[in-house]
């Protein structure tokens, strides 16, 4: 009874959404007779990516390894910074403002400059996920870094513990939670960073499909590879969800 | 040897008995503190002597300062004025001698109950399987046995509040130091720690000071009381509590008993 229960919460619940959006999607494309250029239907979508398996294969692989690499890139730098961050203040006092402003710069318009600079290629694509991936990596954590429970900090220099211990056996196990979030964070962008490198730089990936395909009106195949993006964007986040699971049993997550 | 002397023939400590070997010494220690453009006045000149294996309950008004007198025992904290010793060695930092109990049990969310009481041992970098059976004894002396897996958040508050006893005691300190540990307890919860704490003690009799602002619970629990004023602190009192062992429920009953909590109160009121 409760692997029936679970299958359900697992799978129905969050594909009942799904199964009606694509229903409805056929229903309004049939009824209003749309043209395919414009919007063709999931059947067409569907079509669209058998014909062309294996481009499409190629090209999901491509990109989602270009995103794991800017992903574990963005994270593990993140992850040093904030370390590093914590426990140098005035390093920390004279640079932040400058990381919390580069928030707010919308660095995808900078993918041109990059490619300019670094040329066409790997490097400039990891690049842009890099910017884009790192600073909420290095927020998340170095906040949750220097916001540890004091109590708990008190403690452990009643005991004599050394900085490094502390930080190693305290503050970074206290603030895993919010380096988790970080790292869904930075998976996401990461993801944004890579195809939008495969918009500007055209011979690659998903991205250079959607481009590609969008030029030439075929809209079918366009949509197949969004969709494949989306794909990669589920398999990833649901990932790190996993690991979290697995690390965090003490969180307030069940 | 000549400032315990000093503080014997001195009349800050009037009960202190000759002959036993003193292991914490406070010597004229004050604390003032600056808040913005105030300046706060927590502790003024306070001695006191502490003997080996003495349990002394600190019991004063709400923020009177002695947590802060606790927090400078700890070496947490330095005295703005005078001084700590602790077995002869002026106490300048935390030690691995003295272990600190909070209000709140702050433990780790993210260890077990065993883990949690094998934290100290860990920080010490002591050999871990050596003192394992020591924490499962520990464990269930305080009624923990089969609870040594669970997480502290599946544990009922009554079971929270005794694991950081077991944790204080894993590494066999010396001293004892507890901020009003068990504050946060309902009236039964509370009476139940008190009876567990005064046994562990009459079996290990370890130094302890044992902050409080409850008068029956420093009766009942310590050889000796020191009454602290309202801020700044000072020493009021200092009584020593001639009181059979083990110590029951019902000693509090009993007139001595209430005859103790009525000198501490009426040395508070002033």
């Amino acid at each position: 009874m409760s692997s029936v229960r679970q299958l359900f919460r697992a799978v129905l619940i969050p594909s009942t959404p799904f199964i009606g959006l694509i229903g409805v999607w056929q229903a309004a494309v049939v009824i209003n007779n749309i043209s395919p250029v414009l919007l063709p239907g999931p059947i067409g979508v569907l079509n669209a990516a058998i014909a062309n398996a294996d481009d499409l294969l190629t090209a999901t692989w491509s990109t989602l390894s270009d995103i794991l690499l800017a992903t574990a890139i963005a994270v593990i730098v993140g992850y040093v910074t904030a370390i590093t961050l914590s426990l140098l203040p005035l390093l920390r006092r004279s640079i932040f403002p400058y990381m919390l402003m580069t928030q707010v710069v919308p660095k995808v318009a900078l993918a041109p400059l990059l490619f300019a600079w670094f040329g066409i290629g790997l490097q400039s694509r990891l690049l842009l996920a890099f910017l884009i991936a790192y600073f909420p990596m290095v927020i998340n954590t170095l906040d949750a870094l220097l916001t540890t429970d004091r109590a708990m900090v008190v403690y452990t220099r009643s005991l004599a513990a050394s900085d490094w211990q502390t930080l190693l056996m305290v503050r970074l196990p206290a603030a895993l939670p919010a380096t988790m979030a970080g790292i869904k964070i930075s998976t996401s962008l990461a993801i944004v960073g890579i195809v939008v490198g495969e918009f500007v730089a055209t011979n690659n990936g998903l991205g250079k499909i959607v481009v590609e395909s969008t030029a030439l009106m075929q809209t079918s195949q366009m949509i197949a590879a969004t969709l494949a993006i989306g794909l990669i964007g589920v398999v990833l986040l649901g990932a790190v969800d996993l690991i979290e699971r697995r690390l965090i049993r003490w969180g307030a997550k069940r | 040897m000549s400032a315990h002397a000093d503080l014997v023939a001195g009349k800050s400590s009037p009960s202190l008995v000759q002959g036993v070997p003193t292991d914490l010494i406070i010597k004229g220690v004050s604390k003032t503190y600056q808040v913005d453009a105030d300046v706060i006045e927590s502790v003024r000149d306070i001695s006191l002597s502490i003997g080996q294996g003495e349990f002394v309950s600190i019991l004063g008004p709400s923020g009177c300062g002695k947590s802060t007198l606790l927090m400078m025992i700890a070496g947490l904290v330095a005295p703005t004025a005078g001084a700590l010793l602790l077995d002869g060695n002026p106490i300048t930092r935390p030690r691995r001698q003295t272990s600190l109990l909070f209000q709140t049990p702050v433990l780790f969310p993210w260890r077990t109950v065993l883990s949690n009481v094998l934290f100290p041992v860990e920080v010490f970098k002591l050999d871990k399987e050596k003192y394992l059976i020591k924490a499962l004894r520990l464990l269930k002396m305080a009624g923990l046995a089969e609870f040594q897996d669970r997480l502290p958040r599946h544990l009922s508050g009554g079971m929270v509040q005794r694991v950081p006893l077991c944790r204080a005691l894993i590494t066999d300190p010396e001293v004892l130091l507890m901020d009003e540990p068990f504050s946060a307890l309902d009236a039964l919860n509370r009476d139940d720690m008190n009876v567990q704490l005064a046994k562990i003690w009459e079996e290990v009799r370890k130094t302890v000071v044992f902050v409080t602002h409850s008068i029956r619970e420093a009766v009942f629990l310590s050889e000796r009381v020191v009454v602290l004023s309202r801020r700044p602190a000072t020493v009021m009192l200092d009584v020593r509590i001639d009181l059979p062992r083990p110590r029951t429920l019902e000693i509090q009953e009993t007139p001595e008993f209430n005859s103790y909590c009525a000198q501490l109160r009426a040395s508070l009121k002033h």
